[in-house]
């Protein structure tokens, strides 16, 4: 096969693969239908950590999920699958009341924002403040 | 002697096993696929093969100079088969640990870690500057010893195609093959940026270079693997995949204050930073080490 048969075959090869994986589906992230299946998902992410409330995001394919007094985790849906990191204070900014901006560019997500009663996400911002606090001491 | 190309007598392999991966991912919950991603890593993989055209001679002279200064003449017997295969396995650990641990290397590997997905695409996510990093360095000094170039190239594509298979979260553990092969699990180490994790598992074929030289590290059911790169690149755009560490690099050559510091920001760890603000794989380890030690020291 000559060097322009090899380009195109690979060519038509990508496009073939990416074809499938759009006709698939995979294109469309999963959603997490429940704050218990955001904490279960954290929960297995490692046997150390024993998530203690979450709050899903506006797009329903992330989710915030605390831990013990200062760790707060990020679940976001990649595909049909969650993957679990890390989070630090500067990811969150809040907006308004009940506005929060999550942008996560340094981990490799595009920012995302979180609506709800402060009431409803106490837990999550007494864990954001604490962290943030202990960040900047 | 005429030796096949094994990369080109395996991509159509190649096609027919992402698909069955992903046929298994609609299936079951233990293989994941984002199109973005994958599409991302099968056009980092044409990428990969329009550069081995356009710069895949500079690979090959290299070789072939160095071969012309031989110190044996090896030809095609069946021990000098053998002996290429092992040597080239070694060729391949250190070419592979050392683009882990000098950025200059690391800027063109980083692109095959890139992804935040773990599967058969994630495996065709390969760099377009190898030839142009010099990589190909690692393997002169087989043609330096005598093993004719065609022999080193065929062992290199088996390695390649040998690794293609291992880059998926569908096979677990492969019982007493772990002790000799890279296997799935051996190479899901290799892929994760979990602080135990990070910088292990260099094995093209055998694992027990690894084993050898202190790098094995074996994969843990209560730490799995959280996959991609320390800081993760928000982008499935594949020119800023290909290209974002030696950009990175440039700037940092560039605002470098002297020339021990640029020659650092080139050929140092990855992470490394002339004011030490950055991490590195070392310090995110200590950092692990210091917060386990101190977890244990409270639970006593």
């Amino acid at each position: 096969m000559g060097a322009l048969g090899l380009v195109m075959f690979a060519f038509v090869g990508t496009a073939l693969l990416a074809g499938v994986a759009f006709f698939f589906g995979f294109s469309r992230s999963a959603t997490i239908v429940s704050v218990d299946s955001a904490m279960s998902y954290v929960a297995a992410s490692s046997s150390g950590i024993a998530p203690v409330g979450a709050v899903i995001a506006t797009n329903r394919s992330s989710a915030l999920v605390t831990c013990s007094e200062s760790d707060l985790y990020l679940v976001i849906m990649l595909g049909d699958g969650p993957v679990v990191r890390f989070v630090r204070p500067h990811h969150v900014t809040r907006q308004r009341a009940g506005s929060y901006r999550v942008d996560f560019k340094d981990l490799g997500f595009p920012a995302f924002d979180f609506n709800g009663k402060d009431e409803d996400i106490g837990a999550l911002l007494r864990v954001f403040e604490k962290a943030s606090h202990n960040e900047s001491a | 002697m005429n030796l096949p190309d094994p990369l080109s007598w395996a991509v159509p392999m190649f096609a027919v096993l992402v698909i069955a991966e992903m046929v298994r991912a609609k299936q079951k919950s233990d293989v994941r696929y984002e199109a973005k991603d994958a599409t991302a890593s099968l056009m980092m993989g044409f990428g990969n093969t329009v550069a081995r055209l356009l710069f895949g001679g500079i690979s090959i002279a290299a070789t072939l100079w160095a071969s012309s200064f031989a110190i044996f003449d090896i030809g095609y017997v069946w021990w000098a088969f053998i002996a290429c295969f092992f040597l080239e396995d070694l060729s391949y650990y250190w070419f592979h640990r050392i683009s882990h641990e000098s950025r200059w290397f690391w800027a063109s590997h980083v692109v095959h870690h890139s992804s935040q997905h773990y599967n058969l695409s994630t495996a065709l996510r390969q760099t377009w500057t190898g030839a142009l990093g010099g990589t190909f360095l690692f393997w002169m000094p087989l043609a330096f010893i005598g093993f004719p170039p065609p022999m080193i190239a065929f062992f290199s594509g088996i390695s390649l195609v040998y690794q293609f298979w291992i880059h998926t979260e569908a096979i677990k553990r492969m019982g007493p093959l772990e002790l000799v092969i890279n296997t799935p699990s051996h190479h899901r180490v290799h892929h994760a940026t979990n602080p135990r994790y990070l910088d292990a598992n260099y094995a093209g074929v055998l694992i027990i270079w690894d084993r050898i030289f202190g790098s094995f590290v074996e994969e843990r059911d209560d730490d799995p693997a959280t996959y991609g790169i320390v800081s993760n690149l928000a982008t499935f755009n594949p020119l800023r995949i290909a290209t974002h560490e030696w950009v990175a690099m440039a700037r940092d050559v560039a605002s470098a204050q002297n020339w021990r510091d640029r020659l650092k920001y080139m050929f140092a760890r990855p992470g490394w930073s002339s004011d030490g603000s950055r991490s590195t794989s070392a310090s995110i380890k200590a950092a692990w080490r210091e917060h386990k030690q101190h977890d244990v020291t409270h639970s006593n």
